[in-house]
């Protein structure tokens, strides 16, 4: 099948924030090369790791988001490696980095230099506060990013004794990888008209600071602040909780349905179980009333989660128009029913471990150009004697001596 | 200078807030959007002035009844002249008016159509209905945050409905670049589900490499990371009730920092902390020697502080903080200000990324509904209602 990118070569200097941007690349065909320092990326540390045993080749979360790429090594501190990435530049339509690494003042290699090299390449750069501000100190994480720009303030509990709460792991680099990957396909866009690459400076911090749904709405146009309420929405005042414990152990997410239609569903599924109480009284055929009760209609639906399983409240109240879900631990779509069936997971085999390991796959499903895994993580390097050999014609003579040299 | 995609037309028939999200980005940069209400009734969140103005803005709103031959006829009139189509709806709502790719393309064979279900277009859950917050719970997003003494905190709010807006946005781009170079249009089935849970993939290679036995990322670990570890690392209460510092320190030179600002000797020669490894098998105790010191402190200042030393921190932000004092996004006028239709200024959050050749966008104020109707059925399809 075509790729969208089949045409496309991006290079990759790029750890935690970036590598997700790559990994979009990657998955529509685009030939992304991971340029890693000889010693590999810092991502490469980062757990967890197969067998729980770190090692530059066994990092779990290296594994998931570098799918595709191919990796070469090149240090491009050194005046060597640095002529060697421009030789490189020629023949590159994107450059991805998250590290400080382009414009830095001890690196001699600015944006300009790279237009100079190649004026059709487009530089993705991905900081913490955006470049323009990058001679200001802020040192940050994924946890720090989500706290500095609003998403930690949102997400807790109603017990504001206990502090907020950080989401799942990496969730500021997907916010900020998906807002980058969209400046690069504007820029790609636009280099299609003029000929020409540009810039695009994305700040991780402005993007975590747009990716808080109602909270800031709340405050530009009714002045009200946002708290932190258990699994559920945030909000200026205290609503009533939709997560529930469920006979087996499990929770359920629910929500009382608004349309009367749905509402009298609910009723008669109640009634199979003698536990809709007063809830089929005819005052509740009137919203109004319902909204009016919230509390008492939950207390019910508590109680009913609490004798029923979380799988069959979930089907139940799916087939009478109800988006309730169960709140199941992650791994647990490993094995659900509806994602085997659209044959949503790839197998893909590691060599380095001998071992087969299904992927979680596409994050959309295009009818004539589809998101595909292909290839696992490189380990650090795998690509450097094709790489160098075919794009540069460097002999292997020549890269052992720039091993030896550590700049491969 | 135009905006990128100042030549594209959508025609959005997306609401709430998932397909609101991706249709208001290609309104940012440059693409016409129509936004298309029936005529009796609105966008749902138009109840929620403020969430409707922050999704709608720089789109142009009509009215079309598709239940009515007459309005689905302009439909497809506009059908031929747009380049994209997109929808939120469940699945099959489209086929039943004949909108589905297949008859789409017909009427327009480059037409790209993106569709946005819960759960996509088959597979056993496909006529199953969804917000952000069910995505969150089935995709393990909910259950991985919060507390391990606690139930699950989950996303205080639909980080999907944004996600599924982003990712949106993105695969229009893409089938849009591909239809540039090839002339060839496409469909494209996002399954909200697929996309939260394409987004777990470390922790669905966990389990599966290491097992229930050996994985480190089952459970809820609070503020804590997963591997390396730092310590500390977490939220603190600063000296003000529900003023939270969040911090994350990994090396010695950062702790040698952190308890001199903090003026603590005792902490400084505690020997339970005196390596990371030590921190990081006290981390309980630790937590709980740090949490009672910076309780008397303030956290704003505290941030500042372990910031020019270079420790990761900083105060847990809220939407006040944000708005009005926080100085980075001043600098690069992130907040910027647009007139509502009575000619007052009301703040908007511009996208966070700056592009070299291209300017930041013009905002405009989100329509009313079926405020274009004039501009669009009589300007551009020649009609007189």
């Amino acid at each position: 099948m075509t790729k969208i990118f089949e045409n496309i070569t991006v290079l990759e200097l790029a750890e935690e924030a970036g590598e997700y941007t790559g990994k979009l690349f990657a998955g529509m065909g685009a030939h992304v090369i991971k340029v890693e320092p000889p010693n590999g990326s810092k991502s490469r540390n980062v757990g967890p790791f197969v067998q729980n045993n770190p090692s530059v080749n066994s990092s779990l979360k290296f594994f998931q988001n570098n799918t595709n790429k191919d990796s070469i090594t090149l240090d491009i501190t050194k005046q060597t490696g640095l002529n060697i990435f421009r030789q490189l530049l020629q023949s590159i339509d994107i450059v991805i980095e998250d590290g400080q690494k382009i414009g830095q003042e001890n690196l001699p290699i600015s944006f300009k230099d790279i237009q100079n090299i190649n004026k059709n390449t487009i530089l993705l750069s991905l900081s913490p506060l955006g470049k323009t501000l990058e001679s200001e100190k802020f040192s940050t994480n994924d946890f720090i990013n989500l706290a500095y720009g609003g998403p930690l303030w949102s997400c807790g509990y109603d017990d504001h004794t206990i502090p907020p709460m950080k989401p799942y792991q990496d969730a500021s680099y997907h916010i900020s990888g998906h807002y980058a990957f969209m400046g690069a396909m504007l820029a790609l866009m636009e280099r299609t008209k003029t000929n020409t690459g540009q810039h695009i400076d994305l700040s991780i911090h402005e993007a975590c600071h747009n990716t808080t749904e109602a909270a800031m709405p709340a405050y530009y146009y009714n002045n009200r602040r946002v708290s932190r309420l258990t699994g559920r929405h945030a909000a200026p005042a205290k609503t009533i909780p939709v997560v529930f414990k469920t006979k087996d152990e499990k929770w359920c997410f629910i929500r009382i349905p608004a349309n009367t239609n749905t509402w009298n569903k609910l009723i008669d599924w109640l009634k199979e179980t003698k536990m809709e109480k007063d809830l089929g009284q005819p005052e509740y055929q009137e919203l109004t009333f319902r909204q009016e009760n919230t509390q008492h209609i939950t207390d019910i639906l508590e109680e009913f989660c609490a004798n029923n399983e979380a799988s069959y409240l979930f089907h139940k109240a799916q087939q009478i128009d109800m988006v309730w879900a169960p709140v199941v631990a992650p791994y647990e779509s490993l094995t659900n029913e509806h994602l085997d069936k659209r044959n949503y997971f790839t197998e893909i085999y590691h060599p380095e471990l001998d071992k087969t390991i299904k992927y979680p796959g596409r994050p959309y499903l295009f009818s004539k150009t589809p998101f595909e895994i292909t290839s696992p993580a490189p380990s650090l390097g795998k690509d450097n004697y094709r790489i160098y050999g075919n794009l540069l014609g460097l002999s292997k003579e020549n890269l052992t001596i720039l091993k030896q040299a550590h700049v491969v | 200078m135009n905006l990128p995609l100042s030549d594209i037309r959508v025609l959005d028939l997306t609401w709430v807030v998932s397909g609101p999200q991706a249709s208001r980005l290609l309104a940012d940069f440059g693409a016409e959007i129509l936004k298309i209400e029936r005529p009796t009734v609105g966008d749902p969140v138009r109840a929620n002035h403020g969430m409707f103005v922050y999704f709608n803005r720089n789109k142009k709103a009509i009215q079309i009844d598709l239940n009515d031959p007459e309005g689905l006829n302009t439909f497809k009139e506009l059908l031929l002249i747009s380049d994209v189509v997109m929808e939120n709806f469940s699945s099959g709502i489209m086929a039943r008016w004949g909108l589905d790719y297949q008859g789409m393309s017909q009427i327009n064979p480059s037409i790209v159509y993106l569709s946005m279900p819960g759960f996509g277009h088959d597979g056993p859950y496909k006529d199953y209905q969804s917000n952000g917050p069910t995505i969150q719970a089935i995709s393990g997003q909910t259950y991985i945050c919060g507390d391990p003494d606690q139930g699950p905190a989950g996303w205080g709010y639909s980080y999907m409905d944004h996600t599924a807006g982003y990712l949106g946005a993105s695969a229009v781009l893409q089938a849009l670049y591909h239809r540039n170079n090839t002339g060839e249009g496409q469909f494209i089935d996002l399954a909200q589900y697929e996309a939260a849970t394409s987004l777990m993939g470390t922790y669905l290679l966990d389990y599966e490499v290491n097992g229930e036995d050996n994985a480190t990322t089952l459970k809820r670990t609070a503020n804590k990371g997963i591997n390396p570890s730092a310590a500390p690392q977490g939220v603190y209460e600063g000296k003000t009730t529900d003023t939270w510092i969040a911090l994350s320190i990994t090396t010695d030179q950062q702790w040698e920092s952190f308890t001199r600002i903090l003026r603590s000797e005792n902490l400084k020669n505690d020997k339970r902390f005196i390596t990371f490894d030590t921190r990081l098998d006290n981390s309980e105790q630790l937590d709980i020697v740090i949490s009672s010191i910076i309780k008397e402190l303030d956290v704003i200042q505290l941030a500042k502080q372990l910031q020019q030393e270079n420790i990761p921190a900083s105060h847990v932000q809220d939407t006040v903080t944000r708005a009005e004092k926080d100085i980075h996004l001043k600098k690069r006028n992130h907040i910027t200000e647009v007139e509502d239709e009575d000619g007052r200024l009301v703040r908007v959050d511009s996208i966070p990324f700056k592009m070299q050749n291209i300017p930041d966008p013009d905002y405009t104020y989100a329509p009313q509904h079926g405020e274009h109707n004039t501009y669009v059925f009589n300007e551009i399809l020649g009609k007189y209602l």
